[in-house]
Protein backbone atom coordinates (compact mmCIF):
# COMPACT_ATOMS: atom_id res chain seq x y z
CA UNK A 1 0.00 0.00 0.00
CA UNK A 2 0.86 3.36 -0.70
CA UNK A 3 -0.65 6.86 -0.17
CA UNK A 4 -0.52 9.09 -3.60
CA UNK A 5 -2.01 12.08 -2.17
CA UNK A 6 -2.47 13.33 0.94
CA UNK A 7 -4.75 16.41 1.81
CA UNK A 8 -5.51 18.33 5.14
CA UNK A 9 -8.04 20.90 5.96
CA UNK A 10 -8.40 22.91 9.35
CA UNK A 11 -6.59 20.06 10.71
CA UNK A 12 -3.64 20.79 13.68
CA UNK A 13 -2.05 23.82 12.29
CA UNK A 14 -2.89 23.31 8.26
CA UNK A 15 -5.80 25.11 6.94
CA UNK A 16 -5.58 23.26 3.48
CA UNK A 17 -2.98 21.16 2.09
CA UNK A 18 -2.28 19.24 -0.49
CA UNK A 19 0.54 16.93 -0.74
CA UNK A 20 1.89 14.51 -3.70
CA UNK A 21 3.23 11.59 -2.53
CA UNK A 22 4.87 8.80 -4.56
CA UNK A 23 7.19 5.39 -3.77
CA UNK A 24 9.90 5.36 -1.97
CA UNK A 25 11.46 8.16 0.63
CA UNK A 26 10.18 11.23 1.73
CA UNK A 27 11.66 13.78 4.29
CA UNK A 28 9.67 16.32 5.59
CA UNK A 29 12.52 18.57 7.17
CA UNK A 30 11.53 21.62 9.89
CA UNK A 31 11.73 23.19 12.76
CA UNK A 32 9.73 21.93 15.92
CA UNK A 33 6.18 23.07 16.18
CA UNK A 34 6.05 24.09 12.06
CA UNK A 35 3.76 21.18 11.38
CA UNK A 36 6.01 17.95 10.58
CA UNK A 37 4.53 15.45 12.78
CA UNK A 38 1.01 16.79 12.24
CA UNK A 39 1.66 14.93 8.37
CA UNK A 40 2.65 11.74 9.91
CA UNK A 41 -0.65 11.54 12.81
CA UNK A 42 -2.75 12.12 9.69
CA UNK A 43 -1.61 9.20 8.37
CA UNK A 44 -1.55 7.54 11.17
CA UNK A 45 -5.02 8.43 12.04
CA UNK A 46 -5.96 6.41 8.90
CA UNK A 47 -4.28 3.68 9.64
CA UNK A 48 -5.72 3.12 13.13
CA UNK A 49 -8.12 5.65 13.91
CA UNK A 50 -6.24 6.67 16.85
CA UNK A 51 -3.81 9.30 17.15
CA UNK A 52 -0.07 8.78 18.69
CA UNK A 53 0.57 12.38 20.29
CA UNK A 54 -3.43 12.67 21.85
CA UNK A 55 -6.25 10.77 22.88
CA UNK A 56 -8.20 14.39 22.62
CA UNK A 57 -9.59 14.54 19.26
CA UNK A 58 -10.62 17.94 19.96
CA UNK A 59 -7.35 18.99 19.52
CA UNK A 60 -7.25 17.64 15.88
CA UNK A 61 -9.30 20.62 14.55
CA UNK A 62 -7.31 23.59 13.99
CA UNK A 63 -7.85 25.90 17.08
CA UNK A 64 -11.19 27.68 16.61
CA UNK A 65 -12.58 26.01 13.82
CA UNK A 66 -15.72 24.26 13.40
CA UNK A 67 -14.76 21.19 11.80
CA UNK A 68 -11.47 19.81 10.14
CA UNK A 69 -10.39 16.76 8.36
CA UNK A 70 -7.58 14.29 6.53
CA UNK A 71 -8.31 12.56 3.15
CA UNK A 72 -5.95 9.91 2.14
CA UNK A 73 -5.47 8.85 -1.60
CA UNK A 74 -4.03 5.32 -1.56
CA UNK A 75 -2.57 2.72 -4.44
CA UNK A 76 -2.57 -1.07 -3.07
CA UNK A 77 0.64 -2.98 -4.44
CA UNK A 78 -2.45 -4.56 -7.05
CA UNK A 79 -2.33 -0.63 -8.04
CA UNK A 80 -6.30 -0.55 -7.14
CA UNK A 81 -6.93 2.96 -5.64
CA UNK A 82 -8.57 3.41 -2.33
CA UNK A 83 -10.20 6.74 -1.13
CA UNK A 84 -10.46 7.04 2.81
CA UNK A 85 -11.85 10.15 4.37
CA UNK A 86 -11.92 11.44 8.01
CA UNK A 87 -13.87 14.18 9.10
CA UNK A 88 -14.20 15.72 12.64
CA UNK A 89 -16.35 18.16 14.30
CA UNK A 90 -16.11 20.10 16.93
CA UNK A 91 -19.74 20.79 19.04
CA UNK A 92 -20.61 18.14 19.98
CA UNK A 93 -16.98 16.26 18.96
CA UNK A 94 -17.81 13.48 15.82
CA UNK A 95 -15.82 11.77 14.27
CA UNK A 96 -17.07 10.38 10.72
CA UNK A 97 -15.09 7.68 8.43
CA UNK A 98 -15.71 7.13 4.89
CA UNK A 99 -13.86 4.50 3.00
CA UNK A 100 -14.44 4.43 -1.06
CA UNK A 101 -16.91 7.05 0.07
CA UNK A 102 -19.23 4.61 2.39
CA UNK A 103 -19.29 5.44 6.01
CA UNK A 104 -17.45 2.97 8.26
CA UNK A 105 -19.68 1.40 10.15
CA UNK A 106 -17.57 -1.42 11.86
CA UNK A 107 -13.83 -0.05 12.88
CA UNK A 108 -12.89 -3.65 12.15
CA UNK A 109 -13.34 -3.06 8.51
CA UNK A 110 -10.94 0.12 8.19
CA UNK A 111 -8.34 -1.00 10.56
CA UNK A 112 -7.36 -4.15 7.78
CA UNK A 113 -6.87 -1.07 5.31
CA UNK A 114 -3.59 0.56 5.88
CA UNK A 115 -0.84 -1.45 6.85
CA UNK A 116 1.44 0.86 8.99
CA UNK A 117 4.86 0.73 11.56
CA UNK A 118 5.41 4.03 13.02
CA UNK A 119 8.75 5.24 14.66
CA UNK A 120 9.22 7.49 17.23
CA UNK A 121 11.31 8.77 19.50
CA UNK A 122 9.11 7.17 22.58
CA UNK A 123 9.68 3.81 20.56
CA UNK A 124 12.34 3.48 23.79
CA UNK A 125 9.12 2.86 26.14
CA UNK A 126 8.25 -0.67 24.39
CA UNK A 127 11.40 -2.01 25.93
CA UNK A 128 11.69 0.14 29.10
CA UNK A 129 8.37 1.08 30.15
CA UNK A 130 5.35 -0.58 32.11
CA UNK A 131 3.87 -4.14 30.50
CA UNK A 132 1.06 -2.16 29.22
CA UNK A 133 3.44 -0.75 26.05
CA UNK A 134 4.10 -4.15 25.42
CA UNK A 135 0.18 -5.24 25.59
CA UNK A 136 -0.48 -1.89 23.26
CA UNK A 137 2.39 -3.56 20.83
CA UNK A 138 0.95 -6.84 20.61
CA UNK A 139 -2.90 -5.14 20.72
CA UNK A 140 -2.35 -2.99 17.93
CA UNK A 141 -0.43 -5.39 15.48
CA UNK A 142 -3.20 -8.26 16.34
CA UNK A 143 -6.50 -5.71 15.76
CA UNK A 144 -4.90 -5.02 12.43
CA UNK A 145 -4.71 -8.51 11.37
CA UNK A 146 -7.30 -10.12 12.97
CA UNK A 147 -10.92 -8.80 13.29
CA UNK A 148 -11.61 -11.49 15.79
CA UNK A 149 -9.11 -10.43 17.83
CA UNK A 150 -10.33 -6.95 18.24
CA UNK A 151 -14.31 -7.68 18.22
CA UNK A 152 -12.82 -10.18 21.28
CA UNK A 153 -10.68 -7.34 23.02
CA UNK A 154 -13.69 -4.72 22.64
CA UNK A 155 -16.02 -7.18 24.44
CA UNK A 156 -13.51 -8.06 26.92
CA UNK A 157 -12.31 -4.48 28.32
CA UNK A 158 -16.46 -3.44 28.35
CA UNK A 159 -16.76 -6.63 30.86
CA UNK A 160 -13.85 -5.46 32.69
CA UNK A 161 -15.22 -1.86 32.91
CA UNK A 162 -18.47 -3.61 34.13
CA UNK A 163 -16.76 -5.65 36.70
CA UNK A 164 -15.07 -3.24 38.23
CA UNK A 165 -17.67 -0.88 38.49
CA UNK A 166 -19.41 -3.77 40.71
CA UNK A 167 -16.28 -4.52 42.56
CA UNK A 168 -16.23 -0.82 43.49
CA UNK A 169 -19.70 -0.65 44.02
CA UNK A 170 -19.76 -3.54 46.02
CA UNK A 171 -23.82 -4.06 45.15
CA UNK A 172 -24.69 -7.57 44.02
CA UNK A 173 -21.89 -10.44 44.89
CA UNK A 174 -24.19 -13.15 43.22
CA UNK A 175 -23.76 -11.16 39.35
CA UNK A 176 -20.23 -11.38 39.57
CA UNK A 177 -19.62 -15.20 38.73
CA UNK A 178 -21.64 -14.31 35.44
CA UNK A 179 -19.91 -11.19 34.72
CA UNK A 180 -16.84 -13.94 35.58
CA UNK A 181 -17.88 -16.09 32.94
CA UNK A 182 -17.67 -13.46 30.24
CA UNK A 183 -14.29 -12.44 31.24
CA UNK A 184 -13.24 -16.06 30.52
CA UNK A 185 -14.88 -16.77 27.56
CA UNK A 186 -13.22 -13.03 25.47
CA UNK A 187 -9.80 -13.39 27.96
CA UNK A 188 -8.94 -16.85 26.88
CA UNK A 189 -9.39 -15.59 23.43
CA UNK A 190 -7.21 -13.00 23.99
CA UNK A 191 -4.51 -15.34 25.33
CA UNK A 192 -4.76 -17.58 22.86
CA UNK A 193 -4.04 -14.72 19.74
CA UNK A 194 -1.51 -13.24 22.09
CA UNK A 195 0.72 -16.59 22.89
CA UNK A 196 0.51 -17.08 19.10
CA UNK A 197 1.92 -13.73 17.82
CA UNK A 198 4.56 -13.89 20.27
CA UNK A 199 5.52 -16.65 18.76
CA UNK A 200 5.39 -15.51 15.38
CA UNK A 201 7.46 -12.51 16.32
CA UNK A 202 10.72 -14.13 18.47
CA UNK A 203 12.15 -15.50 15.81
CA UNK A 204 11.99 -12.64 13.50
CA UNK A 205 13.06 -10.29 16.27
CA UNK A 206 16.37 -12.23 17.00
CA UNK A 207 17.18 -11.81 13.58
CA UNK A 208 16.39 -8.08 13.43
CA UNK A 209 18.21 -7.49 16.50
CA UNK A 210 21.64 -9.31 15.49
CA UNK A 211 21.72 -7.39 12.10
CA UNK A 212 20.95 -4.11 13.83
CA UNK A 213 23.24 -4.52 16.62
CA UNK A 214 26.24 -6.53 15.51
CA UNK A 215 25.50 -9.04 18.83
CA UNK A 216 25.37 -12.51 18.68
CA UNK A 217 23.93 -13.09 22.15
CA UNK A 218 20.60 -14.92 22.26
CA UNK A 219 17.10 -12.46 22.55
CA UNK A 220 14.04 -13.93 23.76
CA UNK A 221 10.36 -12.20 24.01
CA UNK A 222 8.34 -14.15 25.91
CA UNK A 223 4.68 -14.02 26.67
CA UNK A 224 4.03 -14.19 30.73
CA UNK A 225 0.13 -14.43 30.90
CA UNK A 226 -1.58 -13.70 34.23
CA UNK A 227 -3.08 -16.32 34.32
CA UNK A 228 -1.03 -19.91 33.34
CA UNK A 229 -4.22 -22.34 33.70
CA UNK A 230 -7.67 -22.39 34.46
CA UNK A 231 -8.72 -18.61 33.76
CA UNK A 232 -11.86 -19.72 35.21
CA UNK A 233 -10.86 -21.38 38.62
CA UNK A 234 -8.23 -18.81 38.79
CA UNK A 235 -10.83 -15.83 39.26
CA UNK A 236 -12.85 -18.33 41.42
CA UNK A 237 -9.84 -18.47 43.79
CA UNK A 238 -9.26 -14.68 43.84
CA UNK A 239 -12.57 -13.38 44.15
CA UNK A 240 -12.34 -13.24 47.93
CA UNK A 241 -9.31 -10.73 46.99
CA UNK A 242 -10.80 -9.19 44.33
CA UNK A 243 -13.97 -8.48 46.72
CA UNK A 244 -11.81 -6.79 49.10
CA UNK A 245 -9.39 -4.91 47.18
CA UNK A 246 -12.78 -3.53 44.56
CA UNK A 247 -10.08 -4.13 42.01
CA UNK A 248 -10.00 -6.49 39.34
CA UNK A 249 -6.61 -8.75 39.68
CA UNK A 250 -6.92 -11.51 37.35
CA UNK A 251 -7.06 -11.66 33.48
CA UNK A 252 -5.00 -10.70 30.18
CA UNK A 253 -5.23 -6.82 31.58
CA UNK A 254 -2.24 -7.90 33.22
CA UNK A 255 -0.09 -9.71 30.90
CA UNK A 256 3.39 -9.07 30.66
CA UNK A 257 5.69 -9.30 27.90
CA UNK A 258 9.03 -10.08 29.00
CA UNK A 259 12.68 -9.30 26.65
CA UNK A 260 15.81 -11.24 27.47
CA UNK A 261 19.26 -10.36 26.00
CA UNK A 262 21.22 -13.75 27.48
CA UNK A 263 20.13 -14.89 30.51
CA UNK A 264 19.11 -10.88 31.44
CA UNK A 265 15.61 -8.60 31.42
CA UNK A 266 16.26 -6.19 29.41
CA UNK A 267 13.93 -3.81 30.71
CA UNK A 268 15.81 -4.07 34.09
CA UNK A 269 19.59 -4.45 32.93
CA UNK A 270 19.89 -3.87 29.00
CA UNK A 271 22.32 -0.87 28.57
CA UNK A 272 20.53 2.46 26.65
CA UNK A 273 21.99 1.19 23.27
CA UNK A 274 20.77 -2.29 23.26
CA UNK A 275 17.30 -0.77 24.09
CA UNK A 276 17.03 1.70 21.59
CA UNK A 277 17.99 -1.18 18.98
CA UNK A 278 15.52 -3.68 20.36
CA UNK A 279 13.23 -0.89 20.38
CA UNK A 280 13.71 -0.46 17.09
CA UNK A 281 13.77 -3.97 15.80
CA UNK A 282 10.26 -4.49 17.62
CA UNK A 283 8.67 -2.07 15.53
CA UNK A 284 10.40 -3.49 11.83
CA UNK A 285 9.50 -6.84 13.62
CA UNK A 286 5.46 -5.40 13.66
CA UNK A 287 6.38 -4.52 9.69
CA UNK A 288 7.12 -7.66 8.88
CA UNK A 289 4.60 -9.27 10.43
CA UNK A 290 1.86 -6.85 8.64
CA UNK A 291 3.79 -7.98 5.26
CA UNK A 292 3.56 -11.69 6.10
CA UNK A 293 -0.40 -12.33 7.31
CA UNK A 294 -1.32 -9.23 5.76
CA UNK A 295 0.02 -9.52 2.46
CA UNK A 296 0.33 -5.93 1.84
CA UNK A 297 3.15 -4.11 1.88
CA UNK A 298 3.25 -1.43 4.74
CA UNK A 299 3.72 2.33 4.71
CA UNK A 300 6.32 3.45 7.19
CA UNK A 301 6.82 6.63 9.49
CA UNK A 302 10.07 7.74 10.93
CA UNK A 303 9.00 10.86 13.35
CA UNK A 304 12.25 12.50 14.17
CA UNK A 305 14.17 9.32 15.17
CA UNK A 306 16.03 9.17 12.29
CA UNK A 307 18.93 11.31 13.50
CA UNK A 308 19.01 9.43 17.02
CA UNK A 309 20.71 6.34 14.57
CA UNK A 310 24.28 5.78 14.67
CA UNK A 311 25.91 5.68 10.91
CA UNK A 312 25.97 2.47 11.21
CA UNK A 313 22.16 1.35 12.17
CA UNK A 314 21.36 4.12 9.76
CA UNK A 315 22.92 2.23 6.71
CA UNK A 316 21.45 -0.55 7.67
CA UNK A 317 17.56 0.94 7.91
CA UNK A 318 17.60 2.60 4.85
CA UNK A 319 18.41 -0.98 3.35
CA UNK A 320 15.92 -2.37 5.25
CA UNK A 321 12.99 0.70 3.86
CA UNK A 322 14.00 -0.59 0.33
CA UNK A 323 11.46 -3.20 0.90
CA UNK A 324 8.89 -0.35 2.10
CA UNK A 325 6.31 0.51 -0.59
CA UNK A 326 6.43 3.68 1.08
CA UNK A 327 8.38 5.60 3.72
CA UNK A 328 7.84 9.51 5.27
CA UNK A 329 10.86 10.48 7.55
CA UNK A 330 10.48 13.88 9.73
CA UNK A 331 13.28 15.90 10.34
CA UNK A 332 14.39 18.69 12.35
CA UNK A 333 18.27 18.84 11.16
CA UNK A 334 19.04 17.51 7.42
CA UNK A 335 19.58 14.17 6.86
CA UNK A 336 22.70 12.86 5.00
CA UNK A 337 20.61 10.29 2.67
CA UNK A 338 22.87 8.86 -0.04
CA UNK A 339 19.63 6.94 -1.68
CA UNK A 340 17.07 8.93 -3.89
CA UNK A 341 14.61 10.57 -2.00
CA UNK A 342 11.98 13.81 -2.13
CA UNK A 343 12.47 16.65 0.63
CA UNK A 344 9.85 18.86 1.32
CA UNK A 345 10.33 21.83 3.88
CA UNK A 346 7.72 22.54 6.09
CA UNK A 347 7.02 25.84 7.86
CA UNK A 348 4.24 27.13 9.49
CA UNK A 349 1.57 24.88 8.40
CA UNK A 350 2.92 25.06 4.61
CA UNK A 351 4.73 21.70 2.82
CA UNK A 352 6.74 23.26 0.13
CA UNK A 353 8.36 20.24 -2.08
CA UNK A 354 12.22 21.35 -2.93
CA UNK B 1 -33.97 38.11 20.18
CA UNK B 2 -35.73 35.79 23.44
CA UNK B 3 -38.64 33.68 22.56
CA UNK B 4 -41.65 34.50 23.78
CA UNK B 5 -41.93 32.14 27.18
CA UNK B 6 -44.59 30.31 26.29
CA UNK B 7 -42.93 29.50 22.68
CA UNK B 8 -39.36 28.88 24.70
CA UNK B 9 -40.89 26.53 27.25
CA UNK B 10 -42.50 24.44 23.97
CA UNK B 11 -39.07 24.18 22.34
CA UNK B 12 -37.06 23.48 25.38
CA UNK B 13 -39.53 20.48 26.28
CA UNK B 14 -39.27 18.92 22.59
CA UNK B 15 -35.66 19.30 22.89
CA UNK B 16 -36.01 16.53 25.69
CA UNK B 17 -36.62 14.03 23.20
CA UNK B 18 -34.54 11.34 22.56
CA UNK B 19 -33.05 12.20 18.57
CA UNK B 20 -34.27 15.47 18.83
CA UNK B 21 -31.42 18.40 18.60
CA UNK B 22 -31.99 22.30 19.28
CA UNK B 23 -32.24 22.77 15.34
CA UNK B 24 -35.43 19.92 15.26
CA UNK B 25 -37.06 21.38 18.61
CA UNK B 26 -37.17 25.09 17.24
CA UNK B 27 -38.52 23.44 13.79
CA UNK B 28 -41.20 21.25 15.36
CA UNK B 29 -42.22 24.07 17.47
CA UNK B 30 -42.31 26.03 14.83
CA UNK B 31 -44.77 23.82 13.00
CA UNK B 32 -46.90 23.61 16.18
CA UNK B 33 -47.98 27.04 16.34
CA UNK B 34 -48.34 27.43 12.26
CA UNK B 35 -50.83 24.23 11.84
CA UNK B 36 -54.51 23.96 12.35
CA UNK B 37 -55.27 23.97 16.03
CA UNK B 38 -57.18 20.47 15.90
CA UNK B 39 -54.18 19.01 14.08
CA UNK B 40 -51.67 20.03 16.99
CA UNK B 41 -54.03 19.39 20.20
CA UNK B 42 -54.09 15.77 19.14
CA UNK B 43 -50.56 15.76 20.01
CA UNK B 44 -51.21 17.08 23.09
CA UNK B 45 -54.32 15.20 23.63
CA UNK B 46 -52.43 11.89 22.81
CA UNK B 47 -49.55 12.32 24.99
CA UNK B 48 -52.49 13.16 27.71
CA UNK B 49 -54.60 9.71 27.10
CA UNK B 50 -51.45 7.69 26.05
CA UNK B 51 -49.83 8.82 29.63
CA UNK B 52 -53.50 8.36 31.66
CA UNK B 53 -54.44 4.79 30.26
CA UNK B 54 -50.76 2.62 28.94
CA UNK B 55 -49.64 0.96 32.34
CA UNK B 56 -47.44 -2.60 32.11
CA UNK B 57 -49.20 -5.32 32.26
CA UNK B 58 -49.51 -7.43 35.98
CA UNK B 59 -48.11 -10.12 34.55
CA UNK B 60 -45.63 -9.66 31.95
CA UNK B 61 -44.95 -5.73 32.22
CA UNK B 62 -45.83 -5.30 28.24
CA UNK B 63 -47.78 -1.84 27.88
CA UNK B 64 -51.34 -2.35 28.38
CA UNK B 65 -54.66 -0.43 28.69
CA UNK B 66 -56.40 -3.19 30.71
CA UNK B 67 -54.93 -4.99 33.53
CA UNK B 68 -53.90 -7.86 31.50
CA UNK B 69 -52.28 -6.95 28.33
CA UNK B 70 -53.86 -8.58 24.94
CA UNK B 71 -51.21 -11.02 24.85
CA UNK B 72 -51.49 -12.36 28.63
CA UNK B 73 -55.49 -12.12 28.24
CA UNK B 74 -55.35 -14.99 24.86
CA UNK B 75 -56.87 -18.01 26.30
CA UNK B 76 -55.09 -19.48 23.19
CA UNK B 77 -51.46 -18.73 23.91
CA UNK B 78 -49.61 -21.25 25.25
CA UNK B 79 -48.59 -21.62 29.05
CA UNK B 80 -45.19 -23.02 30.64
CA UNK B 81 -43.57 -21.33 28.64
CA UNK B 82 -41.82 -17.31 28.98
CA UNK B 83 -39.75 -15.37 26.37
CA UNK B 84 -37.45 -12.92 28.35
CA UNK B 85 -36.96 -9.90 26.51
CA UNK B 86 -35.69 -6.09 27.28
CA UNK B 87 -38.45 -4.04 26.24
CA UNK B 88 -41.80 -3.89 25.54
CA UNK B 89 -40.93 -2.76 21.79
CA UNK B 90 -39.11 -6.02 21.51
CA UNK B 91 -42.50 -8.23 21.72
CA UNK B 92 -43.55 -6.39 18.98
CA UNK B 93 -40.56 -7.30 16.78
CA UNK B 94 -41.16 -11.03 17.80
CA UNK B 95 -44.77 -10.89 17.38
CA UNK B 96 -43.97 -10.07 13.92
CA UNK B 97 -42.39 -13.44 13.27
CA UNK B 98 -45.56 -15.42 14.20
CA UNK B 99 -43.50 -18.35 14.88
CA UNK B 100 -44.04 -17.88 19.17
CA UNK B 101 -47.08 -18.66 20.76
CA UNK B 102 -46.08 -18.66 24.54
CA UNK B 103 -45.99 -15.57 26.97
CA UNK B 104 -43.64 -12.80 27.45
CA UNK B 105 -41.99 -10.93 30.14
CA UNK B 106 -40.66 -7.71 30.11
CA UNK B 107 -36.91 -7.60 31.86
CA UNK B 108 -36.96 -3.34 31.57
CA UNK B 109 -32.79 -3.40 31.41
CA UNK B 110 -30.11 -5.29 31.40
CA UNK B 111 -27.40 -5.67 34.43
CA UNK B 112 -24.87 -2.48 34.12
CA UNK B 113 -23.08 -2.19 36.91
CA UNK B 114 -21.47 1.33 35.29
CA UNK B 115 -25.03 2.36 34.90
CA UNK B 116 -25.75 0.88 38.81
CA UNK B 117 -28.48 -1.35 37.18
CA UNK B 118 -27.71 -4.78 39.43
CA UNK B 119 -30.60 -7.69 39.71
CA UNK B 120 -32.99 -5.32 42.02
CA UNK B 121 -33.82 -2.85 39.28
CA UNK B 122 -34.29 -4.67 36.75
CA UNK B 123 -37.75 -7.52 37.34
CA UNK B 124 -36.00 -10.73 37.95
CA UNK B 125 -37.38 -11.12 41.41
CA UNK B 126 -40.74 -10.83 39.27
CA UNK B 127 -39.82 -13.28 36.85
CA UNK B 128 -38.64 -16.16 39.43
CA UNK B 129 -41.69 -15.49 41.31
CA UNK B 130 -44.16 -16.55 37.71
CA UNK B 131 -41.42 -19.60 36.78
CA UNK B 132 -42.44 -20.57 39.88
CA UNK B 133 -46.05 -19.61 40.17
CA UNK B 134 -47.01 -20.56 36.73
CA UNK B 135 -45.53 -23.78 36.58
CA UNK B 136 -43.25 -22.53 33.78
CA UNK B 137 -40.33 -25.39 32.82
CA UNK B 138 -39.24 -23.15 29.38
CA UNK B 139 -37.28 -19.87 29.27
CA UNK B 140 -36.54 -18.54 25.70
CA UNK B 141 -34.23 -15.74 26.76
CA UNK B 142 -34.87 -12.92 23.58
CA UNK B 143 -31.43 -10.22 25.13
CA UNK B 144 -29.03 -8.31 23.15
CA UNK B 145 -25.79 -10.01 22.45
CA UNK B 146 -24.15 -6.99 24.01
CA UNK B 147 -21.97 -8.13 26.98
CA UNK B 148 -24.40 -6.69 28.86
CA UNK B 149 -27.41 -8.98 27.08
CA UNK B 150 -24.74 -11.81 27.59
CA UNK B 151 -24.31 -10.92 31.40
CA UNK B 152 -27.64 -11.26 32.15
CA UNK B 153 -28.79 -14.19 30.21
CA UNK B 154 -25.88 -15.92 32.41
CA UNK B 155 -27.28 -14.69 35.50
CA UNK B 156 -30.61 -15.43 34.68
CA UNK B 157 -29.70 -19.16 33.57
CA UNK B 158 -28.34 -19.28 37.26
CA UNK B 159 -30.68 -18.05 39.55
CA UNK B 160 -33.55 -20.57 37.07
CA UNK B 161 -31.88 -23.33 37.95
CA UNK B 162 -31.39 -26.76 36.41
CA UNK B 163 -35.09 -27.43 36.55
CA UNK B 164 -36.04 -24.49 34.36
CA UNK B 165 -34.99 -25.00 30.10
CA UNK B 166 -33.31 -22.06 29.19
CA UNK B 167 -32.34 -21.02 26.15
CA UNK B 168 -31.25 -18.09 24.28
CA UNK B 169 -31.57 -16.72 20.53
CA UNK B 170 -28.45 -16.05 19.56
CA UNK B 171 -28.10 -17.65 16.06
CA UNK B 172 -28.45 -15.07 13.27
CA UNK B 173 -28.19 -12.21 16.14
CA UNK B 174 -25.90 -9.58 14.56
CA UNK B 175 -23.08 -9.81 17.66
CA UNK B 176 -23.49 -7.10 19.68
CA UNK B 177 -26.71 -6.22 17.75
CA UNK B 178 -30.26 -4.66 19.39
CA UNK B 179 -33.18 -7.14 18.81
CA UNK B 180 -35.06 -3.91 17.62
CA UNK B 181 -32.73 -3.68 14.58
CA UNK B 182 -33.09 -7.18 13.76
CA UNK B 183 -35.88 -8.23 10.33
CA UNK B 184 -38.45 -10.67 11.10
CA UNK B 185 -36.75 -13.25 8.86
CA UNK B 186 -33.64 -13.25 11.12
CA UNK B 187 -35.56 -13.40 14.22
CA UNK B 188 -37.98 -16.38 12.87
CA UNK B 189 -34.31 -18.36 12.03
CA UNK B 190 -33.31 -16.97 15.36
CA UNK B 191 -36.31 -18.40 17.25
CA UNK B 192 -35.88 -21.87 16.07
CA UNK B 193 -32.10 -22.42 16.33
CA UNK B 194 -32.22 -21.26 20.12
CA UNK B 195 -29.47 -22.83 22.04
CA UNK B 196 -28.88 -23.42 26.03
CA UNK B 197 -27.18 -20.74 27.58
CA UNK B 198 -24.28 -22.93 29.01
CA UNK B 199 -23.50 -24.16 25.69
CA UNK B 200 -22.62 -20.65 24.78
CA UNK B 201 -19.23 -19.85 26.54
CA UNK B 202 -16.35 -22.19 26.38
CA UNK B 203 -15.66 -23.14 29.87
ZN1 LIG C 1 -48.99 -9.27 29.76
Amino acid sequence: MRISALRLQDFRNYTFQEVELGAGLHVFEGRNAQGKTALLEAVYLGATARSFRTSKEADLIRWGQPDGGLHLAMERDSGRPRQLTMRWQAQPLQRHILLQNQPVRRLADFLSELPLALFTPDDLELVQGGPEMRRGYLDLLLCKLYPAYLEALGRYQKVLRQKGALLRAQSSRAELESWDQLLVQFGSQLMQFRAEICRQLEPRLTSLYAEFSGETCILRLVYRPCVEHDFGETLRRAHQEEWRRRTCLVGPHRDEVQLSLGEALVRRFGSQGQRRTLALAMRLAQAEMLLEIGKERPVVLLDDCFSELDPGRQARLLRWLEGASQVLITTATPLDLSPEHRLYRVEEGRVRPC
Amino acid sequence: MDYPEALEELVESLQQLPTIGPKSAQRLAFWLLETAEPKALRLSEAIRSARNQIRPCRRCFNYSDRELCQICADPQRKTGVVCVVVQPKDIVALEKTREYRGGYHVLGGLLSPLDGIGPDQVRIHELLERVREEAIDEVILALDTTVGGEATCLYLSRQLGPETSVTRLAQGLPAGGNLDYTDEVTLGRALRGRRRVEDLSPQ
